[in-house]
């Protein structure tokens, strides 16, 4: 500790508890290992970084089928009902026009509006719904404090335990991971 | 060739037992279909006539969707399809022997075609304005056309895929992608014009210009469907559980998926501009199979509903989500739906066009057995001779390694 900061933390204070523990493994076979042996563990809030998808890595890592596809459904199903509404309330109720001799309440001629705001829907569901379950937008994430962790786009794949899971204990759990033959095991900050 | 009786997740053949078994439903199937077509045809020549040249057309799109599966495949270069594509070869190789089944239809087609076939087209305005296509020479040499065709495509694919099996030069595969280019233009060609022939042709005064594309987007949904059902066999019967799994089903579940939305598409969007532009010489076709001359409803109008939902609406929703397409259950369950809803798309097509009343008919029955019979017997054979993927494809391992994020 520098002396300026020592003075702005104050004599007594001590550093704050990590957010977690992060280290690199240098293979896609080995970070498949190392989950592996975390979820057997008994770990829940820890999460790999690849430079590429390892396939089958979400049942190494167990975890659970994503709650997307929900949020797309409700999405998708609430455009076609949105789209439904707004064109029989226009079309019906509102301004009634005499199209082509065709019945104001026509199906057919509702078809591809409802089509194209059920995939508007569903893709703004889709995207939006992937940043709420990624915790997005957010200006860092604290496993980028590791010092080389740029490399998680190059050649290492990377593993990070959270303190917050119930099994986190500093020692044992940089031992377990030191066991499991990660390198560089880092303490980062929140 | 090792043809093992013993079947496991490593052969690479079906086994005489199962390829065996399915020869011999196929044959009862042609059989009582034989027994069931002279009774019909002795009872109602013109009825038997149609209902033959559904069952045939039934039939013939689903190994024409088999072939449109291998092309794409390799179109595509894809690596998974390399475990289903020898159950689409085995479809499209049907195609080399499909003339036989037409043979019938040279003495049928006069009643089958019974509307502009023969009859007095030069007192018919529409009917001579349209003799220089619809005549029948011009007919017989199309057709004869496109079962050329059709041969020379298979041949060209499964020879080539056979071949590999025994050389394994990785070159083969090179020469199927430079051909599935060329192939697929004279396929979707050949189809859209055998579509008019032998399809829209059964109303001569009625027209539309996507009616190929939408017999081909039948053709392919019902192939897939196809493909799936003998995946989920072979899979069920342990073989090949090695290269083939339920990864493999959930891709051409999605598959299925996909090309009912397309067969939906392009449904909706012939009746669709039909409906909307309102011309009495288009909407004619869509009126007779909902509405009787008094403007109640026909007895197609069930039919017409049936369709929607069977081809459409049911296997949409049964295989939107990831669960069903990887269970046994629902994948089969799908497949079913589509193959049966693709039998009613034809069925619909044709029989409006000659019965107000939509009551199917025992001597429908023996028109759609025979050529399934022959399609079934004609796979057990395949399925005794080959084996049951390619075994030297460069894109195996791809296959083998396939995972669903």
């Amino acid at each position: 500790m520098s002396a300026p900061d020592a003075l702005l933390a104050g004599a007594d204070a001590t550093p704050p508890p990590p957010w977690g523990l992060v280290g690199f493994v240098e293979t896609a076979p080995h970070i498949y290992r190392t989950c592996e042996a975390l979820r057997d563990a008994g770990y829940k809030k820890f999460d790999a970084h690849t430079p590429f998808p390892v396939h089958g890595l979400e049942h190494a890592m167990g975890l659970k089928p994503s709650r997307l596809p929900w949020i797309v459904l409700v999405c998708g199903t609430l455009g076609a009902l949105s789209a439904l509404a707004m064109m029989i309330w226009m079309n019906v109720i509102d301004y009634p026009m005499n199209i082509g001799g065709k019945p104001f309440l026509t199906i057919p001629s509702y078809v591809p509006i409802t089509f194209e705001l059920t995939i508007l829907f569903s893709a703004i569901g889709t995207f939006f719904g992937n940043w709420g379950l990624s915790k997005l937008p957010r200006y860092y994430d604290p496993v980028m404090r590791h010092s080389s962790f740029h490399r998680a786009t190059d050649d290492r794949f990377f593993v990070s335990v959270e303190a917050a899971d119930p099994n986190f204990e500093l020692a044992r759990t940089r031992a377990l991971l030191e066991n499991l033959g990660v390198k560089d095991v880092e303490e980062v900050a929140p | 060739m090792n043809h093992s009786s013993h079947v496991g997740p490593d052969s690479e053949y079906v086994g005489k037992r199962l390829a065996g078994t399915v020869r011999i439903v196929g044959l009862a199937v042609f059989l009582i279909g034989l027994g069931l077509s002279i009774a019909a045809y002795l009872t109602d020549p013109d009825r038997f006539s149609r209902g033959y040249l559904v069952g045939f057309l039934w039939a013939l799109t689903l190994a024409l969707g088999g072939l449109a599966f291998v092309m794409l495949q390799h179109l595509t270069k894809a690596g998974w399809s390399v475990a289903p594509r020898r159950s689409a070869e085995w479809l499209a190789s049907a195609l080399q022997w499909s003339w036989v089944l037409a043979i019938p239809l040279i003495f049928l087609a006069g009643r089958a075609f019974s509307l502009w076939m023969g009859v007095h087209w030069q007192g018919d305005k529409d009917l001579a304005a349209k003799h220089g296509y619809l005549n029948v020479p011009f007919f017989a040499v199309r057709a004869v056309g496109y079962f050329a065709l059709w041969f020379f495509l298979a041949r060209v694919f499964v020879k080539t895929s056979r071949k590999q099996d025994e050389t394994g030069d990785p070159s083969l595969t090179t020469k199927m992608q430079v051909w599935s280019a060329p192939a697929a233009y004279f396929f979707a060609f050949s189809i859209t014009f055998a579509a008019f022939d032998w399809l829209m042709s059964t109303d001569p005064y009625w027209f539309s210009t996507i009616f190929g594309m939408y017999v081909i987007s039948g053709c392919i949904v019902s192939g897939v469907a196809a493909i799936a059902l003998m995946q989920i066999g072979f899979q069920r019967a342990r073989v090949m559980s090695r290269v083939s799994s339920i990864e493999h089903r959930h891709d051409l579940g999605k598959l299925l998926f996909g090309f009912t939305i397309f067969w939906a598409y392009m449904a909706f969007v012939q009746f669709f501009l039909i409906w909307y532009s309102n011309i009495p010489a288009e909407t004619e076709w869509y009126t007779h199979r909902w509405f009787t001359e008094a403007g109640l409803h026909s007895g197609w109008m069930p039919w017409s509903l049936a369709l929607m939902v069977l081809q459409f609406w049911v296997p949409f929703f049964l295989l939107l989500s990831r669960f069903p397409k990887r269970s046994y259950f629902g994948l089969t369950l799908g497949a079913i739906v589509v193959l049966v809803a693709h039998y009613i798309d034809i069925y619909w097509i044709v029989m409006p066009n000659f019965y107000t009343a939509g009551h199917f008919s025992w001597m429908d029955l023996g028109g759609v057995f025979v050529p399934a019979g022959a399609l079934v017997t004609w796979l057990g054979v395949r399925a005794a001779r080959d084996p049951v993927f390619p075994l030297k494809d460069p894109r195996l391992h791809e296959a083998m390694s396939l995972v669903n994020l």
